[in-house]
């Protein structure tokens, strides 16, 4: 470990209070992050993976500030902590910082063309210079192009392309700003397997050239292993396990990672039959006093109840929460 | 998908819908004859022709004896000066001519002109809808009223919807304490009768004012009961649709919040707000017309439908010469064209319709 990576997140947390009633004064809370730390390398892809409900979106949503976190930090680049920033300098720093979200269909203005759609982080935000028409269009062609798109479309509307083709379009516009780092919150996942590929390879290229690092959020265990050098796996708003993706999908040792390698398609044989698994995730507004994947895990002990298991280093750079697989 | 522009459907839809397009044709009439008053009105509206006073409106014959030679109306001799009775003249033939030169006027408000649209070749007067106890010709005074009534609707409506954006927009994007203070003043001008607002409203403003600034008035007392409830359904809309994956890579991107609220969210709500416009402007009309009719509008020497109407409000006149209600039927006309091409409209532009 020599530099300090580029981007570094500790300890981020979000709780969610409920609304109270009008005579109630119960604060009870949502536990959606609990105390989350990632790195990521220029240059290189961090993979979160988890179900439904595990706080990857809550995670991607704080880095950007869409939602203001409880604590933590987030240092990027030169910037020491972006949770600290006010808004004129976090509006600077947002150019170098996209989000692709994951549905396509809602992440485009209906009533835009694609001109304005793509060039829109240009012409506000921090350092925008005012742009003649025939500049942006020029602009907007370049961008749809650099996507594998037709320069001549950026005149017609979202609605004229398929949902591949619009996530193409939610990529041009995340280029436009030239940032460093872009969130992807599962891009894929709403398209035709298909296409999903095409963009996959599309957002690869896009790093090889541009050397920009991408947090690659999906639910989706082989798209995570394809994209990501580095992958976490989320379960009820804490990391369990967190390696590179060649050791976590040949040596995975906490039970969830397991279940979930078990549960991809042609992987029913792996581990010897993985046990069936009938159980859910854990209430996020009481979490359990110890491991939150206790009432699932088939490995539990009685030490596991008592304790939350901390993230602990077994190999080189492979981490794992669990008391059991040491 | 369907790759026509987003208005080919609707088009297509409004065109099988015959009363909406009758409606529009209407109404394109009377905004087109709005336009050109002076060219269709033979008479300026405060013309008096002393001797003519309640005359009824002139039948238009074309056959003298049996004998057809165009249209024309015989003229009609006054034989009663204090219960205004007339007798035809079935000697005196005064014949519609189109085009004829009369008073001067500007086209458009803009060229100086003297043809009419019609007139006679004697010079007699022809009174189509009548005159009123001066005399004058109630046909172009309704010509001219057009100006007013019929503007100070959108006027009022386009007052509202700014200020509806505003007050909604602001109020559903910031939210908290500024949002309740908004929503229940809006609330509040929503509870109240609006006509019973208008007449309070009015009673606040000064009474002998130019006319232009009356006109002005009476824009802004009817644009506050629209004002209120386009901003509640605006503010319901910022709500749903602020937490739209586009308008939250919209914020992300640094998008001033006026220019999110009228790039990204009032877009989508566009057909919702043209709706709005059109089945709002008759009740603006309908305002108008109620304020001049209790003298409270528009008054002398201005003209509006209203206020034309205000003149038949007495019994005697309502049976005696009943023509001076011939006002009241071209608003009936206005504002029924209006609900039935904004239904149309409204038929139109719902996809699931």
């Amino acid at each position: 470990m020599s530099s300090a990576p580029f981007i570094v997140v500790k300890d981020l947390v979000k709780h969610f209070p409920l609304k109270a009633g009008l005579f109630s004064r119960a604060a009870e809370k949502v536990h959606a992050v609990n105390g989350v730390s990632l790195a990521i390398e220029r240059g290189r892809t961090h993979g979160l993976v988890g179900e439904s409900g595990s706080g990857k979106t809550t995670t991607a949503r704080l880095l950007l500030r869409v939602i203001e976190p409880d604590s933590g930090s987030f240092s990027f680049g030169e910037t020491p902590d972006v949770f600290a920033l006010g808004p004129p300098e976090l509006k600077k720093l947002r150019r170098g910082m996209q989000y692709i979200f994951q549905d396509p269909y809602a992440s485009l203005n209906p009533k835009m063309q694609i001109r304005g759609i793509v060039t829109e982080p240009l012409r506000y935000g921090e350092g925008s210079s005012r742009l003649s028409s025939r500049e942006l269009d020029d602009t907007a062609a370049g961008l749809l192009e650099r996507v594998g798109l037709s320069g001549s479309d950026i005149r017609k509307y979202p609605h004229e392309f398929s949902g591949g083709q619009r996530q193409r379009i939610c990529i041009a516009r995340a280029l436009s700003a030239r940032p460093s780092f872009i969130v992807c919150d599962e891009p894929v996942s709403s398209l035709d397997v298909s296409i999903q590929s095409q963009i996959l390879n599309l957002l690869l290229d896009i790093q090889e050239e541009t050397g920009i690092s991408y947090l690659f959020i999906a639910h989706n265990l082989a798209v995570v292993f394809y994209l990501s050098d580095y992958v976490s796996v989320m379960y009820a708003g804490r990391i369990v396990e967190a390696g590179p993706s060649k050791v976590l999908s040949s040596r995975a040792r906490h039970p969830y990672t397991r279940l979930l390698l078990a549960a991809m398609p042609g992987n029913r044989s792996a581990e010897g039959g993985a046990p069936p698994d009938s159980g859910e995730p854990p209430s996020l507004i009481r979490l359990p006093p110890g491991c939150a994947f206790y009432s699932r895990c088939p490995q539990r002990s009685q030490e596991c109840a008592r304790e939350v298991p901390p993230l602990e280093e077994t190999e080189s750079g492979h981490h794992s929460a669990c008391f059991r697989e040491r | 998908m369907f790759a026509g522009t987003l208005l080919e459907i609707p088009y297509l839809k409004f065109r099988r819908n015959r009363l909406g397009v009758v409606s529009l044709a209407v109404l394109v009439v009377l905004y087109t004859g709005l336009l050109c008053e002076g060219f269709i009105a033979p008479y300026s509206p405060n013309l008096k022709f002393k001797t003519k006073s309640f005359q009824p409106p002139h039948r238009i014959h074309f056959f003298h004896e049996g004998q057809f030679i165009g249209p024309f109306a015989y003229e009609y001799v006054q034989t009663n000066p204090i219960f205004k009775e007339y007798r035809t003249d079935g000697s005196a033939i005064h014949r519609i001519r189109f085009f004829t030169e009369g008073s001067a006027y500007s086209l458009f408000f803009l060229i100086p002109a003297r043809v009419h649209l019609f007139g006679t070749d004697t010079g007699s007067p022809v009174f189509l809808f009548g005159t009123d106890s001066l005399g004058r010709d109630i046909f172009s005074r309704i010509v001219y009223g057009a100006k007013i009534s019929l503007t100070i609707g959108f006027v009022s409506i386009f007052l509202a919807l700014a200020g509806g954006i505003l007050i909604g927009g602001l109020a559903g994007y910031a939210g908290g304490v500024s949002d309740w203070i908004a929503m229940r003043g809006v609330e509040i001008i929503i509870l109240l009768p609006t006509f019973y607002f208008f007449l309070f409203l009015r009673s606040v403003m000064p009474t002998d004012i130019s006319p232009a600034r009356k006109f002005f008035y009476i824009t802004a007392i009817l644009a506050v009961p629209s004002m209120a409830g386009g901003a509640r359904s605006i503010r319901n809309w910022v709500l749903s649709l602020k937490n739209a994956d586009y308008v939250t890579s919209a914020v992300l991107s640094g998008v001033p919040r006026l220019v999110i609220l009228l790039t990204h969210i009032i877009p989508q709500i566009r057909s919702i707000l043209i709706l709005n416009i059109t089945l709002s402007v008759p009740g603006a009309i309908l305002g108008e017309a109620g304020l001049s009719f209790l003298n409270l509008g528009i008054t002398e020497p201005s003209v509006s439908w209203g206020m034309l109407m205000s003149s038949a409000m007495d019994i005697n006149v309502l049976i005696n010469y009943p023509w001076m209600l011939l006002p009241a039927a071209v608003i009936i006309l206005t504002v029924f064209s209006f609900f039935a091409f904004g239904y149309a409209l409204k038929d139109a532009l719902d996809p699931k319709a």
